[in-house]
């Protein structure tokens, strides 16, 4: 399959890069923000991971990769986590399910779908990485929660990610652009 | 186009390459953070590396002010469908602090009683056995609480600009909540006492036991390091001992849980509310005679430099006293 890299001029791939960095550090910050009810807590941690499934398939890779790296150690700062989670994670996240193999449907179930699989596949990687590699425990509950409100808000977050696109240029400039569009 | 192309394929190798290289890198750093002593905050260990200020904090500084406004709404929404929660069951909560009210009117007396009696044996003894917790608290503001799978800390709005330092206590309403681990000019982390890496000294009032709490990133922290002959019961109250010497002995922590033979859980009293200010208590940590002896030679060395500078002018020396020998 031929690639992105292929169709997306140099400046406008590192623009849409940059734009796709800021805008997840955005996120990252917004992730922060939590709430507890009777004793469960509600986070919006994984926020940021819905940003890379949905990264602009016609950024430059080099830029977005390392972009995706700083975000990462920038999560794991701004989380007190463990150093290297978020950028791990993000990174295996990034790699296989690379920008030029990507569904550019915009049949929203069909979206919703394939964030549904990201996100089981990102909660139990995060939970072996915890298991095997940081030999330590992780809240189970706390991560399921984030990721079903993910799974909840990606409609939203979704829709308003679309409208952004439209505002700021061409819907298309957002995603894998082919020669026979 | 063509040089869009062979930017693409040489894109399509290098890629991958870099990709890989950044994950390598990436997990030697989730290496270096793997279990052991790495990561484990103790109080003493935050205290004994602590810093005016913590360069780490410089971002934090810079997001607090943000943060805070975003997180203004959901706080709200929390304490309203706390509120509401609460005029549910006003009736009983009236009934029920009634009772107590009364019970601790005369605890209240006893206390003062005895705080009279302590402080003539005091005057008697020429000692001072004075009370562990400052009188003085920093009031601050919880911005973001992040109670995520992997760590449990909080940022509050209060850095070195209001005199918290590393290691300080930070309390809720009802009970410790954590203790500080870095701090910025107008910002500060605070570990949870459910994280983790979190490990406080504790001991029982009624029966003096100690123990070691430790955080599990679950709602429910565990007690460690329990001697054997140790008299720990179910429903014990769990205050710090201050053993550490650097968290002031007496703080209310929770209610001891047994949960097995050998296991004991800790219910943590500042859990179950949206904590929204908490008291930051600067209690000064008692210093190793080690650091303590190196302060001193520092502030000797710059006695001594001023001296071999010479006296600034304007300032009088004042004249040397002759003593009895001459």
């Amino acid at each position: 399959m031929a690639g992105s890299y292929d169709y997306t001029p140099a400046p406008r791939a590192r623009r849409y890069a940059i734009i796709a960095t800021v805008v997840t550090a955005v996120l990252c910050v917004i992730s922060q923000i939590g709430m507890t009810f009777d004793g469960l807590e509600f986070g919006f941690l994984m926020l940021p991971t819905l940003a890379i499934y949905l990264w602009p398939t016609g950024a430059n890779p080099i830029l977005s990769v390392l972009g995706i790296f700083l975000l990462g150690f920038f999560q794991d700062y701004l989380s007190y986590g463990p150093t290297g989670l978020w950028p791990v994670t993000w990174l295996v996240l990034f790699l296989i399910y690379r920008p030029d193999l990507r569904d550019t449907s915009q049949f929203l179930l069909w979206q919703w779908v394939g964030a549904a699989i990201v996100l089981a596949c990102v909660w139990a990687f995060q939970i072996a990485l915890a298991k095997f590699v940081l030999a330590s425990s992780v809240n189970v509950k706390s991560l399921t929660l984030s990721v079903l409100i993910m799974l909840v808000v990606f409609p939203v977050f979704y829709l308003i990610r679309e409208y952004s696109a439209r505002l700021f240029g061409n819907r298309n400039d957002f995603y894998y652009e082919s020669p026979a569009r | 186009m063509l040089g869009d192309s062979q930017q693409g394929n040489r894109g399509r190798f290098v890629f991958p390459i870099i990709g890989g290289l950044l994950v390598i890198i990436a997990f030697l750093f989730l290496l270096s953070s793997r279990g052991g002593d790495n990561g484990v905050e103790t109080v003493a260990s935050t205290a004994a590396h602590s810093a005016p200020k913590s360069p780490s904090m410089g971002i934090a500084d810079k997001i607090i002010v943000p943060l805070a406004v975003m997180t203004m709404p959901f706080r709200g929404v929390e304490k309203m469908i706390g509120e509401g929660r609460a005029r549910s069951d006003v009736y009983a909560e009236n009934a029920r602090l009634k009772a107590r009210l009364s019970q601790l009117s005369d605890a209240e007396m006893r206390a003062n009683a005895l705080a009279m009696k302590i402080k003539r044996f005091e005057t008697l003894l020429s000692a001072d056995v004075g009370l562990d917790i400052p009188a003085q608290k920093i009031a601050g503001r919880v911005v973001s609480e992040n109670n995520g799978p992997f760590a449990r800390s909080a940022l509050l709005n209060v850095g070195t600009n209001a005199g918290v330092r590393n290691g300080h206590a930070v309390m809720t309403e009802q009970a410790l909540y954590g203790h500080i681990v870095a701090v910025g000019k107008r910002s500060s982390r605070v570990l949870l006492l459910e994280d983790i890496n979190s490990r406080i000294a504790v001991m029982s009032p009624r029966s003096e036991a100690r123990a070691i709490m430790v955080g599990t990133n679950t709602v429910e922290p565990k007690l460690l390091f329990v001697a054997r002959d140790a008299d720990w019961k179910d429903g014990d109250v769990i205050v710090t001992s201050g053993d550490e010497g650097v968290l002031p002995r007496g703080l209310p922590v929770g209610v001891m849980k047994q949960r097995g033979a050998d296991k004991r859980g800790v219910v943590l009293s500042s859990l179950g509310q949206a904590v929204d200010w908490v008291w930051v208590y600067p209690f000064e940590p008692i210093q190793t005679p080690e650091q303590d002896s190196a302060q001193q030679d520092i502030a000797d060395k710059d006695t001594a430099d001023e001296n071999e500078m010479g006296t600034p002018s304007g300032v009088e020396v004042p004249a040397a006293v002759p003593t009895e020998d001459g």
